[in-house]
């Protein structure tokens, strides 16, 4: 054990890397795990997944009560804390905890791996039809809207507002967007995170009307990927002389077209867009299906990667077996229309862009590797310590059927 | 202590005594009256034959005897039935295996409608049909004739509580549902035969007699004989186009046409025992499949071997109603399917499925881990004696060595690890805590990991052959096709081997907690307070240490398990964690262990506390390996299974109940308390 603290930054030292610390941040890390599985059968994962891990503190289920508990940030964080200082620093450094050390070692390589990943992964999906390429993936959750000069045909630049910026505008609140090289300012507001757009016709509506058109709110679905958002939207040209209003919906076909400048302008909500390093052709989407049954055995796409300089690179990507190249994972994710007649399915491939990708190869080893060491430490000196209790309850019983004839 | 162990014994053979004994009394039967009885038994090397027979179902090729014994399983309730005396058949008392149920319903169904093989758990549900037996049990059995008066009834109710949603039906309408599809299969089962043959009615005209003599007088004959002389029909439909007389022709051909449309009809029911000639092409064919073929102008699709097959097959129907009859039909159309499935390599494998089943691998071993365990309950009333110990010893380790032999020929089916189904991570969680239990005993030579070796065997072998039922009822097998993303031996045989290792372990703990806390408590009870000796202070310690050093191994697996778990998810889904709810559930068992362990090192908690929360610990992995499929959220929500929440939550009372009774002992007799000497 370390020696006792005598300063204060001492005894808190001591104290962040105290066992006390470790299981609280355990006991808590447990229960958010617990009680936020409970709470997904009525929320849905990605909701329990804000609420619980992405959070500072947590107002927990507990059947009929709420626990007031540190969040996933908190707890995550104190742990990292107590990991480095009670289970690298501080512990006692001997043959008997090298395995433990090795063990922590690789959790505070995991949980690195996991702040990365937390902090820059990108991850989203691409749509791909037979013979149809694309070079950019979208975000299953995350909203943007995108404007582009709808006239231009090679070239197109794009003026972005991440979902930050607007996800913040529900009821009246509106905020208006700027920039010198646009010719009209956008105003947003109105933001709904799940909504379907409804005729107006024989209903009150509660949002502007457009086109006989407004956006109807809905609930929240638990599915976050069926959560359809909406916004609406004024285009404001020429100091304030013209204003084009409309509403922007999340899976709409055709974006809002504003006209200013002398141009056509394309104003869109989508699903965030990342761009790829590389351009992927759908060749062929193949599903196998267990013999007489509906249900598929395996399913894969053959791609063609075709990289800037032209170069085309066959591929497949089937389940459990990923592309990767240039910082890119991209997996066999679905496929569709289910009852597709042929030549009409889609590949679903999933993408992402983690640094962290093999971080928890790593960290498993190294883990592994610790408790081995350990379990193999113990193991030992268990065997060891039975086999010199057998030894001497032996030599016990062999004195005390000597006795007797000594004493004969 | 001798009247305690006195006591548990003479409750222990209660207990075999109820096991060994059917409790239900017998009732009279009813008489079955059959036109055309079966004279007498069906001969072995007919029955044999007829198991070997193999066949696609589920997309995978097994032995006729598997789809009859998992049939059976569903009707039934077991793979036997009693053919009792007093039904007046020819044969009772019989004892019918699953295949000789088949072959009866094959090809004595008159017979085998008479047979009160349908299980019904609760009679509410025939009076929900309306039907009314006297003197029957609520749970009793019924025989197909019984029940058909409310076949119309029956059809209706089913359509009713399909359009209901599956949560909102009551327990009697999901018995309603299983047993009309229990209904339906032996209905398909029963036709299976006689749906391969065709006839041209008793009034044929005179060219379709001269092309099909076989039809004479009315008799039936081989549906291939039909699929051969197609084109000829088909020329006569052109002509009778031409002539503009296509209603006449369509009743000269009405009886052929009706057969060969009711065996298309029930294709996608049948049984598929037609392996396709083309091998790329890895459907099997049911005989209504390659009757739709053979008519069509893709006739070339269908092979010679295939239609050699079905007419084999279709050559049965002639002998039925006489064992001696059918018996060589029999045994040539196992033979030609033998033939036909082994030119594609697909009948290799079967002969081993047929050890698999007749072997009884995991029955058995129930038998020897209870034999083990009433022999080490006698070993407590005779403490000194060591023959007890090694009766128990050996019969465990043959228990374990017939479970793991089970598991390991499944490998060998599969072609693949051991853990894929909830009903393959019993045997292997079984499996290897019988084998753990073994290991600890041989190291610590004190009896108790050898007990709770047979009381896990025993307990793991109950649950597997209750939880075979139950797959049997949703999958139709414990063998079925795996979906896309568990088609990976790698991950298969790397994580989930060890997650479930880790899972096994941390029940293995829960049960060594609980003997140590009953013994240290007893203990203490009997000394009025924590005090022991020192011999026994160091067993209890010896004890501690065991269920440390489990926790320890189980500790080292569910972490790496859970870890490598997330990497097979980055592989396959694109993120190393998403909070799915089976993940939480391997989480949870590692922040658990981990809990133990650190209050363990940092002095919070001694044996003492160990062991109670190692108890806890079950509760918390029975969570994480049940409980979180039947959420119904994330991607491993497989396996939902009614009844399983409430034995669960039963079992969670249990451990709460069994923890509070041990902390009442720990105030009463185990807290430290501060004495004063006296001055």
């Amino acid at each position: 054990m370390a020696k006792k603290p005598n300063t204060l930054p001492e005894a808190i030292l001591a104290q962040l890397g105290s066992f006390w610390l470790a299981i609280a941040c355990l006991v808590n890390l447990f229960l958010l795990t617990w009680l936020g599985t409970l709470e997904q059968v009525e929320k849905g994962i990605h909701q329990v997944q804000v609420e619980y891990f992405e959070s500072w503190v947590v107002a927990a289920k507990a059947g009929p009560l709420k626990l007031l508990l540190p969040g996933g940030y908190i707890t995550m964080g104190l742990l990292t804390l107590n990991l480095l200082i009670g289970g690298l620093v501080r512990i006692r450094k001997s043959k008997a905890t090298i395995g433990v050390i090795i063990a922590h070692v690789g959790i505070a390589v995991m949980m690195l791996g996991g702040l990365l990943e937390h902090a820059v992964a990108d991850y989203g999906r691409i749509i791909l039809h037979e013979g149809e390429e694309g070079d950019e993936f979208q975000e299953y959750a995350g909203w943007e809207v995108a404007i582009w000069d709808a006239d231009a045909t090679a070239g197109i630049q794009e003026y972005i507002i991440p979902e930050e910026q607007f996800a913040d505008l529900a009821g009246p609140d509106t905020r208006t967007f700027r920039r010198a090289d646009l010719p009209f300012d956008l105003v947003l507001g109105n933001f709904l995170e799940n909504c379907e757009p409804r005729r107006a016709a024989g209903i009150v509506p509660t949002a502007p009307v457009y086109e006989d058109l407004f956006l109807s709110e809905k609930p929240r679905d638990k599915e976050e990927e069926r959560n359809i958002a909406g916004l609406y939207a004024t285009a404001i040209t020429e100091q304030g002389t013209s204003v084009q209003k409309s509403f922007l919906f999340g899976v709409e076909q055709f974006p809002w077209v504003v006209e200013a400048g002398g141009k056509n302008w394309a104003v869109e909500l989508r699903h965030t867009v990342h761009p790829m390093p590389f351009r992927l052709r759908l060749v062929k989407f193949t599903k196998e299906d267990h013999p007489g049954m509906a249900m598929a055995r395996a399913y894969s796409s053959d791609v063609v990667r075709i990289d800037p300089d032209g170069s085309e690179h066959p591929v497949r990507i089937e389940m459990n077996k990923p592309l990767r190249e240039k910082g890119l994972v991209i997996y066999q994710a679905s496929y569709g229309p289910q009852n597709g007649m042929p030549g009409e399915p889609y590949s679903v491939l999933a993408v992402s862009r983690n640094p962290s990708d093999r971080v928890p190869w790593i960290a498993v080893t190294i883990i592994a590797i610790g408790l081995v060491w350990t379990f193999l430490a113990r193991l030992i000196g268990f065997v060891g310590k039975e086999k010199r209790r057998s030894a001497k309850a032996k030599k016990t019983v062999a004195t005390e059927g000597a006795s007797p004839k000594a004493a004969a | 202590m001798s009247t305690l162990a006195h006591r548990l014994f003479a409750a222990l053979f209660a207990a075999c005594f109820l096991f060994a004994t059917d409790a239900t009394a017998q009732r009279e039967v009813d008489r079955a009256e059959v036109q055309n009885p079966r004279t007498k038994p069906w001969p072995k090397e007919v029955v044999e034959a007829f198991a070997r027979i193999p066949v696609q179902h589920r997309g995978r090729v097994k032995p006729m005897s598997t789809v009859a014994g998992f049939r059976m399983l569903n009707t039934n309730g077991k793979r036997k039935w009693d053919l009792v005396e007093g039904t007046g058949l020819p044969t009772a008392p019989e004892e019918l295996t699953p295949t000789e149920w088949y072959l009866d319903a094959m090809l004595f169904p008159e017979q085998a409608r008479t047979y009160e093989i349908f299980l019904v758990d609760d009679n509410a549900v025939l009076e929900e049909l309306g039907l009314r037996f006297e003197g029957r049990k609520r749970r009793d059995r019924y025989s197909y004739d019984q029940l058909e008066p409310a076949r119309d009834t029956m059809e209706a109710e089913a359509q009713r509580i399909n359009s209901k949603d599956r949560n909102a039906r009551t327990r009697v309408e999901t018995q309603l549902l299983e047993l009309r599809n229990n209904i339906m299969e032996f209905e398909i089962v029963q036709s299976t035969f006689s749906t391969l043959q065709a006839s041209i009615g008793d009034e044929p005209s005179e060219r379709l007699l001269q092309l099909f003599p076989e039809g004479a007088n009315g008799k039936s004959f081989p549906m291939t004989f039909v699929l051969e002389r197609w084109g000829t029909m088909v020329d006569w439909g052109q002509e009778a186009r031409l002539a503009d007389e296509q209603d006449a022709f369509i009743e000269e051909v009405r009886e052929v046409e009706s057969a060969l449309s009711a065996a298309i009809r029930r294709a996608p029911f049948s049984l598929a025992f037609v392996p396709p000639e083309d091998g790329g092409e890895d459907q099997w064919r049911s005989a209504g499949d390659v009757a739709n073929l053979a008519i069509t102008p893709e006739a070339a699709a269908v092979g010679e071997s295939e239609l050699r097959l079905m007419h084999s097959f279709s050559r049965v129907w002639d002998g039925s109603g006489s064992v001696d009859a059918v018996a060589p039909l029999l045994l040539e159309a196992s033979k030609v399917a033998e033939e036909t499935a082994g030119a594609r390599g697909q009948f290799e494998k079967i002969p081993l499925e047929i050890s698999y089943y007749d072997g009884k691998f995991f029955l058995r071993a129930l038998i020897f881990f209870l034999l083990g365990f009433v022999v080490t309950a006698f070993s407590w009333m005779v403490p000194s004696k060591q023959w007890p110990t090694y009766v128990t010893f050996g019969a465990t380790t043959i228990g374990g060595l017939l479970v793991v032999t089970g598991v390991t020929i499944r490998c060998l089916l599969l072609e693949r690890p051991p853990v894929a189904t909830l009903y393959e991570t019993i045997l292997f969680i079984t499996s290897i805590a019988v084998v753990v239990c073994l290991v600890a005993e041989l190291l610590t030579k004190e009896r108790v990991a050898l007990a709770i070796a047979t009381v896990l065997g025993a307990g793991g072998m109950f649950l597997a052959m209750n939880y075979e039922a139950v797959e049997a009822a949703t999958a139709g097998d414990t063998m079925g096709g795996l979906v896309a993303v568990l088609n990976t031996n790698f991950w298969l045989a790397t994580h989930v081997t060890t997650v479930t290792m880790g899972y096994s372990a941390g029940l293995l703990a829960a049960a060594l907690a609980h003997v140590w806390l009953v013994m240290r408590l007893f203990r203490a009870v009997k000394n009025s307070g924590p005090e022991l000796s020192r011999e026994r202070s160091e067993w209890f310690r010896r004890f501690g240490r065991l269920i440390y050093g489990v926790l320890c191994f189980g500790l080292l697996f569910s972490v790496v398990g859970t870890i490598l778990g997330g990497v097979w998810a980055n592989d396959s889904w694109g993120r190393f964690w998403g909070w799915d709810p089976k993940e939480n559930g391997a989480l949870m068992i590692v922040l658990y262990e981990l809990v133990i362990l650190h209050a363990r090192m940092g002095g919070y908690i001694r044996d003492f506390g160990v062991a109670v929360l190692s108890v806890l610990g079950g509760a918390i992995v029975a969570f994480s390996w049940w409980h979180v499929n039947q959420l119904g959220v994330g991607l491993h929500s497989y396996g939902f299974t009614s009844g399983v929440l409430e034995s669960l939550w039963t079992y969670y009372y249990l451990v709460l109940g069994f923890i509070a009774l041990s902390l009442v002992g720990w105030f009463l007799y185990l807290r430290p308390r501060r004495t004063l000497e006296p001055a």
